[in-house]
């Protein structure tokens, strides 16, 4: 196992050596990362990156199929924008985790903040504990599965994609254009897949799901690029 | 940006070092300018803090203190930078504290940073270490205070734009903001028309009079206050306001600026950032105040 002691480098220099460590060996824990900001943002590798301790805002942003793992709290904006990969937080995030992702699993196993999974257009985030208001607000796609108490405003101006909630007062915390529906058998299938892998305890039939209201009073056509994150990725490891 | 931080303590403790840690944990959020201020158990000695000008503007203040109470120890004045800071102490009546304020604030070149029993602001450009380094900020059991860091972004960089702002209509009051104002010309007008003295630009030291007015005219009722200023100013905010018997907050109803909230052992801290709580306690998970919220605690 290669280490990095990140205790006097600045995020810059410790995402540097955290790329020429995984292309070298594929996999490396990073130590003392002190509540820095944009820890292992914008790797362009895949492999396993370690953090052992708290990171700041942007942590993983940008990510391309890295498996990313903090073993404490992160900031604002995690996991924003991930194309590909994974990123495990084992205590509490900020607000606006995973903003803008595409594709990937997020799973926070402590609380969340406001905005979770903000605009969120594909991609998976599992929060195991409460996340604040404004969850899933705007998605145009993927699935935000909240286990603990939801914030008001779950999936205010949502276009497309599911919140999967059980919170019993779900009912009075959603958002103004979208409805609480019951889960279908394939998202019971799907969760029931995502709880195994992650190593949560939760009962798929127990979540009711936040979806966006078809009235017809406005139609958009959502643009929804073919994305080969294979091609832009810039190494492989 | 701005960064903001409120500390509540019910055990005696050095409320002033503790809030210089904890805003030099989010420094990060603005280097313009930095305050704190600092309430200590009530006494019957009323401090003033003002910026002066220029050294001859003394004697005015002095004759102007003249006027309203008795200075009971000569001025301390220090020369920061550019501009001289002098606290003395008096003896004034209740009722003429606004009046002396007020009096004050009208000199150009003389502008009140703090004036109230037991209630102390200092504040100054630059970063919270120059302010620690620069004043002697007096280190005593204190019940609550609050403090910010400065990003300029609506008003100039300019010690006297810093905050915590006071305000003649309730001097007792200080209020710290994050976030901005819109509707900043049409309030001035409103205020104005009310007599306040603006010093400033600044939209901050608008909501300062507004506030303060409310308090006035309600009879010290910050939550009312608060409430009103929820509705009133347009734009997104995060507020710390505080009297000498009471400490509250307001948040914008977007929540667009942060405000966390955490409690523990006898103490109550508010901030912008979960970081700040690091002063204090090493893990915590701060609880996010609700958008549009007002709350308020009695001291």
């Amino acid at each position: 196992m290669e280490y990095i002691d990140a205790a006097n480098l600045k995020s810059t220099e410790l995402n540097k050596e955290i790329i020429s460590k995984l292309e070298r060996y594929g996999e490396v824990t990073v130590q003392n990362p002190h509540s820095m900001h944009n820890v292992a943002a914008g790797l362009p590798t895949q492999g396993k990156v370690v953090i052992q301790g708290s990171t700041g805002f942007y942590t993983g942003g940008f990510m391309e199929g890295t498996t990313l793992q903090v073993e404490g709290n992160a900031g604002w904006y995690a996991g924003d924008n991930m194309m590909e990969g994974e990123l495990l937080i084992s205590k509490n995030t900020g607000c606006n985790a995973g903003t803008y992702i595409c594709g990937g699993n997020i799973v926070v196993y402590g609380n969340t903040g406001s905005r979770v999974g903000y605009g969120m257009k594909g991609g998976t985030i599992i929060v195991c504990g409460s996340a604040g208001p404004w969850a899933g607000q705007m998605t145009m796609g993927g699935k935000l599965i909240i286990l603990g108490k939801a914030g008001s405003k779950m999936g205010e101006s949502m276009y497309k994609g599911a919140i999967f909630v059980r919170d019993p007062e779900a009912g009075e915390k959603i958002g103004s254009n979208v409805f609480l529906d019951i889960i279908k058998a394939d998202e019971e299938q799907e969760l029931k897949d995502l709880f195994a892998r992650y190593d949560i305890t939760a009962d798929p039939a127990e979540f009711k799901v936040v979806r966006p209201m078809q009235t017809g009073r406005h139609t958009y056509v959502l643009f929804n690029p073919d994305l080969k994150p294979e091609l832009s990725r810039k190494m492989s490891v | 940006m701005c960064g903001i931080a409120g500390l509540i303590n019910r055990q005696g403790m050095d409320v002033s070092s503790k809030l210089i840690e904890m805003l030099s944990l989010i420094q990060h959020r603005g280097p313009d300018a930095s305050g704190i201020s600092v309430y200590g158990s009530e006494t019957d000695e009323v401090s003033l803090r003002v910026s002066v000008k220029r050294k001859d503007m003394e004697e005015v203040l002095l004759n102007i203190v003249g006027q309203y109470g008795t200075v009971l120890s000569p001025p301390v004045s220090q020369w920061i930078k550019n501009a001289i800071f002098s606290e003395l102490q008096l003896a004034i009546d209740d009722a003429d504290i606004p009046l002396l304020h007020a009096a004050i604030n009208s000199i150009e070149g003389l502008y009140v940073h703090s004036l109230g029993k037991g209630m102390r602001v200092y504040k100054d450009g630059g970063t919270i270490a120059d302010l620690n380094n620069n004043h002697k900020i007096i280190n005593s059991i204190a019940t609550h205070g609050l403090g910010h860091v400065r990003m300029a972004t609506e008003s100039a960089e300019d010690i006297n734009a810093a905050h915590p702002f006071v305000s003649p209509f309730y001097p007792d009051l200080s209020i710290v903001h994050n976030g901005q104002f819109t509707n900043y010309f049409n309030l001035r007008r409103y205020l104005e028309s009310k007599r306040a003295i603006f010093k400033t630009l600044n939209d901050s030291e608008a909501a300062s009079h507004l506030i303060a007015y409310a308090m006035r005219e309600n009879g010290g009722d910050l939550e009312d206050a608060l409430g009103m200023a929820g509705e009133e100013l347009d734009g997104v905010f995060c507020i710390i306001a505080a009297t000498s018997r009471q400490i509250g907050f307001v948040r914008d109803k977007l929540g667009i600026k942060p405000l966390l909230l955490f409690e523990k052992d006898g103490l109550t801290m508010l901030g912008s950032e979960q970081i700040e709580f690091t002063a204090l306690f090493p893990d915590v998970y701060a609880e996010e105040i609700e958008p549009g919220e007002v709350r308020v605690w009695n001291i």
